[in-house]
């Protein structure tokens, strides 16, 4: 009888624990796609100087940069243990929690190439400056995030 | 009694026909160094610095498999090859596992030789088959940046291959058998910008060294240069022609092979993520825009 009682209350513990994990997750994701957003959106304008859409500005560089600079500086929070699945679906590989040094070396050193970005003041500088950043980018995508489709 | 003296006449003949088939194969298979002196040359490590990128060095020699394309070329990831796995050496200044105490002639016949400080051929694996086509110059520039880089302490392993003294051997025949004459010639009919690309591509880029298709005996038949085939590591599928890019609607011109040269996944370019391309556009992404150009107008050039 009390066996019966505690596998019940063991299950109802499993049940909540991984419902509070997975809410936890969910935060993070969420949190985390807005910021990858945020930082796609910086990419855009970038991108749009790099194909000469739109002429070289050094303010309009530096802004873009920045913001991406101050999401990656904050991006390794939004990766807390155990927000490797949620409510929502993510894209990133559980090597992130598993590997989370090397992770985090990249992040770092992505960050600073986006620092690096926000002072370029000609245009001749621009095009290598923003390649780092975006083999930052492409480097994390490929080692710690799922392929899209 | 004379059988046997004419046998012994015989393996008498056969083995000095043997010692003399040795000695021929030894001095054959020898790596030597040029002996030629260095010309006089102010070098410029910032221009040493492009070409590091547009040879990629660091895609071979980086830290480990995992490691990205801007740490210091210290060596330890493997690679792979047909052949069997290689451990690319220490490319930094350190004095006992780098290249601290190399002199700038022994580098300049390491790059264009495949010939080491101690006079053993390199594995083509190192692309001397291309860097050969580099000019001194530039190659001295290059030995300025490397010498300017942090020395790390970053033993070189040996390689993972079957007999490797007897393959350097084979290798010194190889060299007799695959490599034409070295260096690079300007096309006067052709503009400066094309020609700093062909330069580019064919010397420090070493692009044919995949994109070049290879015979039997693993030499580029440069009767179909750029013209694809099978990828080197085997398993890999196919590398792309380069040939007529434009006309096969791969590119539609050079604005746009630049950019995808330059930014590749980044700007969408997705193709610039396979098989091995991943590096290569991660290293063209910090070359100032004018060598990219280049690059893209020689390659659109490719008929």
């Amino acid at each position: 009888m009390s066996g019966l009682r505690i596998r019940i209350w063991s299950a109802v513990a499993v049940a909540v624990t991984i419902s509070v994990a997975a809410t936890a997750g969910t935060g993070a994701i969420k949190q985390r796609q807005e910021a990858m957003e945020a930082v796609r959106d910086g990419m855009m304008t970038l991108g749009s100087i790099a194909k000469k859409e739109q002429p070289f500005d050094a303010e309009v560089v530096k802004a873009s940069a920045a913001s991406i600079a101050d999401h990656l500086a904050k991006a390794a929070e939004l990766f807390p243990e155990g927000s490797g699945e949620g409510e929502v679906q993510t894209w990133a590989k559980p090597e992130i929690w598993t590997d989370r040094a090397h992770f985090d070396e990249i992040l770092e050193s992505t960050h600073q190439a986006a620092v690096e970005l926000q002072s370029v003041a000609e245009a001749s500088a621009f095009p290598p400056a923003l390649g780092k950043l975006g083999n930052g980018c492409k480097t994390c995508h490929d080692m710690y995030r799922l392929p899209k489709n | 009694m004379r059988l046997f003296s004419r046998a012994k006449g015989i393996a008498a003949v056969l083995a000095i026909a043997a010692a003399a088939g040795a000695a021929v194969l030894i001095v054959l298979t020898a790596a030597r160094p040029s002996g030629r002196p260095l010309p006089p040359h102010d070098p410029d490590p910032a221009r040493g610095e492009v070409l590091y990128h547009v040879g990629g060095c660091i895609s071979c020699h980086k830290a480990s498999a995992t490691a990205g394309v801007t740490g210091p070329p210290t060596g330890g990831a493997p690679f792979a090859t047909p052949v069997g796995t290689f451990w690319p050496g220490n490319l930094t200044p350190d004095t006992e596992t780098g290249l601290g105490a190399w002199t700038a002639g022994e580098f300049v016949d390491a790059m264009t030789r495949g010939v080491s400080p101690d006079r053993r051929h390199y594995f083509p694996a190192f692309p001397y088959t291309s860097y050969r086509n580099i000019r001194v110059e530039d190659l001295l520039d290059l030995w300025a940046y490397l010498k300017g880089l942090e020395p790390v302490h970053s033993p070189a392993q040996a390689p993972d291959i079957p007999m490797p003294g007897l393959g350097r051997r084979a290798v010194g025949l190889w060299k007799r058998l695959a490599l034409g004459e070295a260096g690079f010639s300007s096309d006067p009919e052709r503009s400066e910008v094309r020609n700093r690309g062909a330069y580019l591509v064919n010397g420090p880029g070493h692009c044919g060294e995949c994109h070049t298709p290879r015979n039997a005996l693993m030499i580029p038949d440069q009767s179909r240069a750029f013209a694809g085939g099978p990828h080197p590591r085997g398993d890999e599928g196919e590398v792309p022609s380069l040939l007529d890019l434009e006309g096969r609607g791969r590119y539609t011109g050079v604005s746009d092979l630049t950019l995808a040269l330059q930014y590749g996944e980044t700007l969408g370019y997705e193709k610039l993520s396979s098989g091995g391309m991943a590096d290569v556009q991660m290293n063209l992404a910090l070359l100032p825009e004018d060598d990219l150009r280049a690059i893209a107008e020689y390659l659109l050039s490719l008929e």
